[in-house]
């Protein structure tokens, strides 16, 4: 059945139709649990916060605006959803001390990863990224994986759009600093 | 650094690895356990139509009116008005003074009326035409909200 836009089936929920709903739910699970898995980081846990969080904006739905895109505001109850949740478990994420960032040309890592299998590549990434704090995983994954704008990751997190962007910048640096440390012998 | 544009953080090489970690997804069955809690959480109903005004508000609104109402026909202040409405210069009311000594009139009569009826009478009566009013006013803007989100 052929997608009729996020708008169709808001109108339709109100309207009394709740089946409808099934309709968002299905365009935004994969979305709403990335954002949440990654500051969560619990599998389980994180399948509760996201079912919450869907309950949640269906309980509001009528309150929903139309201000910005149903997807940016659907995001943005999962991010404190998600934010609420962990502060609740008080875990503790391991942070790079950024005095060890050094100044490195990408192009020296990108080479040494290309000489890597896949699954190697994979492994190296997997673990330079487990390392990170949740918020930098996060915004790593809506602007590189998912291609989210930075006004639109910048409306979700609550940060500024020069924030967004300097934190990015760092992360990438962070990345490679860490790639580069993983692959040298 | 320059933020006004995205070169510092363009990077097709990361965006390639990161697009070749497996993505995250949640269970087979997510939607239909969404869907089961549903039923028991309906919508939240329509706040936007409900008045903010407490009972005892209302009741507090229709005393000031009758107050105002009482004073208007107690104190002859349609009258008075009148007499003085030489001492606005250079601006023409006499349109605005008769459209206000018609409602004057009328709210006149209508205390004229219902002075031999008792003072709660009347600030009942006053609390159900603000509440009246105010549902209608609610209601419109209700309209509004509904074609502006539309």
């Amino acid at each position: 059945m052929t997608y009729q836009g996020d708008n169709f089936y808001i109108g339709q929920v109100v309207n009394g139709n709740s089946a409808a709903y099934a309709m968002l739910v299905e365009r935004h699970k994969d979305m709403v649990f990335t954002i949440v898995v990654k500051i969560v980081r619990d599998r389980q846990e994180a399948e509760e916060v996201a079912q919450d969080v869907f309950i949640k904006a269906y309980q509001a739905l009528p309150k929903f605006e139309g201000k910005s895109k149903f997807s940016t505001w659907l995001y943005r109850i999962a991010y404190n959803a998600a934010i609420s949740k962990a502060r609740k478990q008080k875990a503790e994420f391991t942070v790079i001390d950024e005095s060890l960032i050094e100044k490195h040309t990408t192009d020296t890592v990108n080479e040494q990863m290309e000489a890597f299998s896949l699954e190697e590549q994979i492994e190296a990434l997997n673990a330079v990224m487990e390392k990170l704090p949740d918020d930098d995983n996060l915004l790593l994954n809506l602007f590189y994986r998912k291609d989210c704008p930075v006004e639109e990751i910048s409306e979700i997190t609550g940060l500024s759009v020069s924030n967004v962007k300097v934190k990015l910048y760092r992360i990438r640096k962070r990345m490679y600093e860490e790639l580069k440390q993983l692959i040298e012998p | 650094m320059n933020t006004n544009n995205n070169d510092h953080i363009s990077d097709d090489f990361l965006r390639k690895m990161i697009r070749q970690t497996p993505e995250e997804r949640p269970s087979d069955d997510f939607v239909q356990k969404v869907m089961t809690a549903i039923p028991v959480s309906q919508p939240e109903p329509e706040t936007v139509g409900k008045t903010p005004i407490k009972w005892w508000q209302w009741g507090l609104l229709a005393a000031a009116f009758t107050g105002v109402g009482y004073m208007i026909f107690a104190f002859d202040f349609f009258g008075r008005l009148s007499g003085n409405a030489n001492v606005t210069e250079g601006v023409d009311v006499s349109g605005y003074i008769s459209m206000f000594h018609s409602i004057m009139i009328l709210v006149t009569n209508g205390f004229s009326i219902l002075g031999s009826t008792s003072m709660p009478l009347v600030i009942l009566l006053v609390a159900g035409i603000l509440y009246v009013a105010d549902k209608l006013i609610r209601r419109k803007i209700n309209l509004q909200a509904m074609v502006m989100l539309w």
